[in-house]
């Protein structure tokens, strides 16, 4: 359609919708209400829900991190927590950065480049994450093992276990998470045209 | 008139803008029901905000695209939202099937718009001049200009392919 095509379509659709008025006041008033724009506003919930599972596993290994007795399983300990704590507050954080914007003060324009910014830095987050995910895979087996099996993996030989696992768990975990990382890109990437667009 | 009164009578009096916006920005009906209660909540909000010191509309609109601008799609996130009167969001059921065609080509047309021509493209649309596109999206009429002209070839070249 040419321009003037769409305009006239546009227009006639207009003017129907002009017809079909349908809202009362009711339901107007009802859109306004806070704990109604709560409801709607779920979008981090399955965040949310990762976030407390990962503190509980967190507290655990806080608790009974005096169990972590050679330097080795303490500095995997360690790793774990930080990855276990500090990932889900920022991924809460970006998230939210996202839905907050104060749309009552921004233009079109400013609300397109802080939203696209903060749709950038959460993307290059989530692919850190991924990075991060792969690493707490790797540490979490001698320091589970140790917190309940008793088990130092360190102190003992495994067998081929590490020889096995290393390798193929490399392989499978890239291979799952390439399509995830191929998006983040994507995403990045359009937002970065959208930002030099505006430039 | 009290204020939510005199709120009630300009979303009722802008409900079919708002239609066409969560039209423009969502491609499923659970995800337009949810930003048409959003953009309503953000306009009441803010509806103390309002000073005069612009046009009503372009405030509405302004607020109304942000709002569709930075709402995460969550089609596949599914939150718990009360559904609004079905009949706002299925009006195009009783047009002619020509015309219907018409209206979906439309769609489909600005849906392939990149945001920021969307945005322009809606307001070009409601009929707006260039120095309230301007006022709205925080560009100079000249760029306004320029980027309308990209729109109408990027919609021509959409046609041929």
């Amino acid at each position: 359609m040419e321009i003037e095509e769409l305009q006239a379509t546009w227009s006639q659709m207009s003017e129907e919708l002009e017809k079909q008025k349908k809202l009362t006041k009711e339901i107007i008033l009802k859109m306004t209400h806070q704990d109604y724009k709560d409801r709607l506003n779920k979008i981090a919930i399955p965040e949310k829900i990762s976030a407390v599972f990962t503190y509980v596993i967190a507290a655990i290994l806080l608790f009974r991190f005096y169990e972590l007795d050679s330097l080795p399983l303490q500095i995997c300990g360690v790793i774990t927590l930080a990855i276990l704590i500090v990932l889900p507050y920022f991924s809460l954080k970006y998230l939210n950065g996202m839905q907050n914007l104060d749309v009552s003060i921004l233009n079109y324009k400013e609300s397109i480049i802080a939203y696209e910014k903060s749709k950038q830095r959460y993307q290059r987050f989530m692919k850190f994450t991924v990075y991060a995910g792969f690493v707490l895979m790797l540490i979490i087996i001698p320091v589970g093992s140790k917190i309940f099996d008793g088990d130092d993996i360190f102190s003992k030989s495994q067998g081929d276990f590490w020889f096995w696992f290393l390798p193929l768990g490399t392989i499978l975990y890239f291979l799952f998470t390439r399509k995830v990382i191929g998006c983040y890109n994507s995403n990045i990437k359009k937002a970065g045209v959208i930002l030099e667009d505006l430039d | 008139m009290d204020r939510e009164n005199e709120f009630v009578q300009v979303i009722k009096q802008n409900e079919g803008v708002i239609f066409k916006i969560t039209t423009i920005y969502t491609d499923n009906r659970e995800d337009q029901e949810d930003l048409y209660q959003d953009i309503v909540y953000q306009l009441w909000k803010s509806f103390d905000s309002f000073r005069n010191e612009s046009k009503f509309s372009t405030w509405m609109y302004r607020i109304a695209l942000n709002t569709a601008l930075t709402r995460i799609k969550k089609s596949k996130r599914k939150g718990h939202s009360v559904a609004i009167d079905r009949v706002v969001l299925s009006q195009t059921e009783f047009y002619d099937t020509v015309f219907e065609e018409r209206v979906k080509l439309l769609y489909v047309q600005i849906h392939q718009l990149n945001i920021l021509e969307k945005g322009i493209m809606l307001l070009l649309l409601e009929g707006k001049k260039y120095d309230e596109i301007a006022e709205i999206t925080g560009m100079t009429s000249s760029n306004i200009g320029t980027r309308i002209s990209r729109i109408k070839e990027k919609l021509k070249s959409q046609m041929v392919k």
